[in-house]
């Protein structure tokens, strides 16, 4: 024996059958092995803006540091050069004073190859000190240099999700209430009146359906409602084919005029249905030209 | 100099938990994700590059910042606006084309279980005209097991809505199936 509410498990049932089946294993393949290149590409854009941030700062800090150390050795260069071209003429400016004024601690020397060489050793070991450091990670070298190629991640392995539970109780049965009538009369069924006239289709729209080979068509609405359980927009549509509402002018409000728009399927007649929603229930009008 | 190098050391620190990261959330959400977006689209292939673009999104996103948890409710939302877009790039605004649902799988003929294919293909197809809102919440519901109030906030409205929404759904489907001849 079956209940009022057998027919809606018996849809439910075959809803949650048909939108649960399982995806073609193959095309899920495809999308597996697309999703894993995103993902190393997304890794790798991520790592390459964190690298453009970085790396400026290190290059800025190595050249000044370098710029630094340069003009150091050139001062060093100059004045030793010009205190050994002049060794027995006055010596206004000491060249070791000048020397140690510039912070190194290098005793001046006669010889201008020298000077060079003593330079270059604090700029090797301030490169030194971040080479050691970054090497001392494998992901610090990678930071350092944007370009270098980010590991591949690890292939994914979809594993099955858990079944969704589904709501045990079965959607209520909505009671169907109707009334029928014809264009420019006020039908009112459940205590809802409902006025449609058909109407020029606004400029602001247009002809819509054509691209779909279907006309256009639009009806001034007026829906008296006293106390509205919803706001929802009526379905609305015209011929044999259900619900084909495409435009509210201006947006749907209930107990004033408003413009619908909806396509119509050449050669379906032009009986006008319309839905409303009160609570549960559903109230239909079918109207006539 | 050390500041630097310190810095450059946690920005690449990020690097294996981001691919984690995106690995968790693909693996997690995969099935659900398709399996949505195969009840809103067209077909199996759009929903295949749509679940694309909605998880290249989302990677972009957590790649950025792996403590980020984006959850199914934002891949949903994410999926659904994707699914909308792509309707409004083919000029369709609830306007559904009658039969627009591949019946995937369906071979007319009179071996056993006929009957029970061609009830399905027609329920798809059914489901293929329904208005979107009502399309998005009976997948949402059946698809996934959602209750109105998760899929509230993925749709855009409130419970009662979206409750209201699956009852006229469901009416509308149960008339379009017993009207079949």
């Amino acid at each position: 024996m079956r209940g009022p509410e057998q027919p809606m498990e018996d849809l439910e049932r075959d809803l949650s059958r048909i939108l649960r089946e399982p995806l073609t294993p193959t095309r899920v393949d495809l999308l597996d092995a697309r999703m894993e290149r995103m993902a190393a590409q997304a890794v790798a854009d991520a790592e390459a803006a964190g690298g453009r941030w970085a790396l400026p700062r290190w290059r800025r800090a190595v050249s000044t540091f370098g710029a630094l150390t340069a003009t150091v050795v050139a001062v060093v260069v100059v004045v030793t050069a010009l205190a050994s071209g002049r060794a027995e003429g006055p010596a206004t400016v000491s060249p070791s004073a000048i020397a140690l004024e510039t912070g190194s601690a290098v005793p001046a020397s006669p010889s201008p190859i020298a000077s060079p060489s003593m330079s270059e050793e604090p700029s090797a070991t301030a490169s030194a000190a971040p080479e050691a450091s970054a090497s001392a990670s494998a992901s610090a070298s990678a930071s350092a240099t944007p370009d270098t190629t980010p590991d591949a991640t690890p292939r994914v392995t979809p594993k099955p999700t858990a079944k969704p539970t589904p709501d045990p109780r079965p959607e209520p049965t909505p009671v169907i209430y109707t009334g029928s009538g014809r264009l420019g009369q006020a039908v009112t069924v459940h205590g809802i009146t409902l006025t449609m006239q058909r109407t020029e289709v606004p400029a602001s729209v247009g002809d819509v359906c054509a691209a779909h080979d279907r006309e256009t068509y639009a009806y001034t609405v007026h829906l008296v409602w006293p106390a509205p359980s919803s706001d929802f927009e009526p379905w609305v549509s015209v011929g044999a084919t259900p619900f084909y509402v495409v435009w509210w002018e201006p947006a749907y409000k209930v107990n004033t005029d408003v413009i619908t728009v909806v396509c119509h399927l050449p050669g379906e007649g032009a009986t006008v249905h319309v839905e409303v929603a009160d609570g549960p229930d559903l109230v239909r009008w079918t109207l006539r030209p | 100099m050390l500041d630097a190098i310190t810095l450059g050391a946690r920005e690449v620190q990020v690097t294996p938990t981001a691919a984690v990261a995106l690995e968790r959330l693909y693996v997690a959400h995969r099935d659900a994700v398709l399996r949505y977006l195969r009840a809103i689209s067209p077909g199996e292939d759009e929903a295949m590059d749509l679940a694309a673009a909605v998880f290249e999104r989302a990677f972009a996103v957590v790649a950025r910042d792996p403590s980020v948890d984006l959850g199914l409710p934002w891949l949903l939302r994410t999926a659904r606006n994707a699914a909308i877009d792509q309707g409004r790039r083919r000029k369709v605004r609830q306007v559904h084309l009658a039969g627009m649902a591949p019946s995937a799988g369906f071979v007319p003929g009179p071996e056993p279980g006929y009957l029970e294919r061609e009830r399905d293909a027609a329920l798809r197809a059914a489901l293929a005209q329904l208005p979107e809102p009502a399309k998005d919440a009976i997948a949402l519901r059946y698809g996934l097991g959602l209750s109105a109030k998760e899929i509230g906030p993925i749709i855009g409205k409130g419970e009662a809505a979206t409750q209201k929404l699956i009852v006229r759904g469901l009416a509308r489907l149960r008339e379009v199936l017993d009207a079949r001849p």
